[in-house]
């Protein structure tokens, strides 16, 4: 019998294709770009999916320069959605990941719910793509991002728009800078999500004492990284509590420990994000870590430990 | 691009605040071209949280003919600062080469490199491939080092060495020309009357290069410029190290399908990732006012 432990999940029972992984540990939206860049220095194939950087209907150039700032165990970005548009997207990315093992999710993001069901629309039959996540949560862009994710009456409306124009799995993408992220969740679940990934970025900021002006050129920025770990783990345990679709947990993750903490709050599945730029190969390293316990604790599925602590 | 788990050969101060680290890195050192960087994982733990980045100084064989190489950085931060306490044996994970370097321009006569600061070592291993051609009398070397006093001035002999003229400016007059190093370029080429045929290659301070441009314009001379930025990825996923581009100049001098510069459909601007477009750039790519 083979007793390697089993690390299949699902994460779109509830649709007619599924979203099915090989394993819990996804690349989040933003971090890999759209695959490739990485593709050199990690075994990208053997992950359980890869997001791809936030995609809009035209090419977006970005928010002015600077862009990052490290701050204590976190990173303060304010990329701007810079992206090379859907039909760029469909030419010239998309090709390539139609012969690739691991799936690839496109982040959709949009200004308006007219540009986030055009991007959909153009995304339908178009080969080498998984599923949609819905951005909702951007917090560096001016008109719409973050708006959509804050307001659970337009969250739903957004969800119900693109789940009534694409036919692939949905998995809505949540933003912390609310009051109460489970009205949020129950809202695009109710909507149609087939799951819900959270957490965006917190809305954050850093200024240049020496300067006397903010760090970043866009003013306020998104922080991630293990600084934002425990506000990411409480709202994925909130929310876990409260839907029935799977919850893919995000922020801060930096180790299998940092994973198994989500899974046992009721995370399906989790994304690794600022950690990679550090560590490329910090994904992998997590999938081995989480087989490893499982293998120590003899579990035999990974949906065993899946929201212990409720 | 290759991920190396470096062990450190030496860690030397080479002036206060400078300091020189020499690494076994040896699929690096076969690929890395003038120009390119290497990203330097420096913490175990979460503090410094990112890579960062350096320019390839040089690349040496170490004892037993392993292939080595040398950057030199200075100490601004946490992260150098703990860099600068590392030693003999320690290990680093680094990936590289990165980037896109200097491109020769074997059209021009006189090469001129013109650096200041930290901005230096990034000329070195150019200088290093000119110093042979000179050797060969097939061009002319110039070497131009800056830095605000003269405690600060790095590597004076190792460019020295090379087959080259080398001419130092120092902001305070303590020693060579008195002043900025572009002032002293202005100078020369007006003396030597070599505009028409020259080139010129430059690391140092963003305000250098903003000086730099009404001579190059002026003269109608082609400038190579290494930009440096803050880093998430240091391979073109992040989006972070942009830096602003006229869209002109980089339909002119690159094929924009197979870089990662971004423009809007309507927009003479767009950004380009200093990560990988660079670092460095035509100067008149790049729009410093931002």
């Amino acid at each position: 019998m083979d007793n390697s432990p089993n690390l299949c999940v699902q994460l779109a029972p509830g649709h007619s294709a599924g979203l099915s992984l090989s394993n819990p540990v996804m690349i989040a939206s933003g971090i890999f770009g759209y695959g490739e860049e990485y593709a050199q220095l990690v075994e990208i194939q053997k992950l359980g999916a890869v997001v791809c950087k936030g995609t809009t209907l035209a090419p977006r150039r970005g928010n002015p320069q600077p862009r990052l700032v490290e701050t204590a165990s976190g990173l303060l970005n304010s990329v701007g959605l810079e992206n090379i548009g859907v039909e760029a997207l469909i030419r010239e990315e998309a090709p390539k990941w139609a012969s690739w093992q691991v799936p690839v999710i496109v982040n959709v993001a949009g200004e308006t719910i007219e540009e986030y069901v055009e991007v959909v629309t153009r995304l339908e039959g178009v080969q080498g793509i998984s599923g949609i996540e819905l951005n909702i949560s951007c917090p560096n862009v001016s008109a719409g991002g973050a708006e959509f994710g804050m307001n659970p009456e337009i969250a739903a409306r957004v969800t119900a728009a693109v789940k009534g124009a694409s036919s692939l799995p949905l998995m809505v993408k949540l933003s912390p800078n609310v009051t109460d992220i489970r009205a949020i969740a129950l809202a695009v679940q109710e909507a149609g999500a087939d799951a819900i990934s959270l957490i965006n970025t917190l809305k954050g900021m850093a200024f240049a004492v020496d300067k006397g002006k903010p760090r970043l050129g866009n003013i306020t920025g998104g922080l991630s990284g293990p600084a934002i770990k425990p506000v990411a783990l409480r709202m994925v345990y909130e929310v876990a509590e409260v839907v029935r679709v799977p919850v893919v947990g995000c922020g801060g993750i930096a180790s299998a420990s940092d994973a198994l903490e989500f899974i046992m709050c009721g995370a399906s599945a989790v994304q690794v994000g600022t950690a990679n730029f550090t560590d490329p190969g910090i994904g992998l390293t997590i999938v081995k870590g989480i087989e490893e316990f499982m293998r120590e604790k003899k579990v035999e599925r990974l949906t065993d430990l899946a929201g212990l602590a409720h | 691009m290759i991920r190396e788990k470096s062990i450190i050969q030496g860690n030397e101060q080479l002036a206060p605040g400078f300091w020189k680290m020499r690494l076994v890195a040896p699929e690096i050192a076969a690929t890395v071209k003038p120009g390119q960087f290497i990203n330097v994982k420096i913490a175990q733990c979460k503090a410094p949280l990112f890579r960062r980045p350096f320019t390839v100084f040089r690349c040496l064989d170490l004892d037993k003919d392993r292939p080595g190489i040398e950057v030199v950085y200075e100490v601004v931060g946490r992260g150098t600062r703990m860099m600068s306490a590392m030693g003999k044996g320690d290990e680093l994970d680094i990936i590289g080469p990165l980037g896109r370097g200097f491109k020769r321009r074997d059209d021009k006569r006189v090469h001129i490199l013109v650096g200041s600061g930290v901005g230096l070592p990034a000329l070195f291993m150019l200088g290093e491939e000119l110093s042979l051609a000179a050797g060969r009398g097939e061009l002319e070397l110039v070497i131009m080092l800056d830095a605000k006093t003269k405690e600060r001035l790095i590597l004076e002999e190792e460019f020295g060495s090379l087959n080259g003229k080398t001419l130092v400016s120092i902001h305070d007059g303590a020693y060579g020309y008195h002043g900025y190093v572009t002032e002293m370029l202005r100078a020369y080429i007006a003396e030597e009357d070599i505009a028409a045929d020259c080139a010129i290659y430059a690391c140092g301070p963003e305000l250098m290069f903003k000086a730099l441009v009404p001579i190059c314009s002026q003269y109608n001379i082609p400038a190579q410029i290494c930009m440096e930025r803050n880093m998430g990825c240091g391979i073109g996923a992040c989006l972070s190290c942009v830096c602003r581009v006229d869209k002109k100049a980089v339909m002119k001098h690159r094929d924009v399908r197979s870089s990662h510069v971004q423009f809007e459909d309507a927009g003479s601007s767009g950004y380009a990732l200093v990560c990988c477009d660079g670092p460095v750039f035509n100067i008149d790519e790049v729009i410093f006012d931002e």
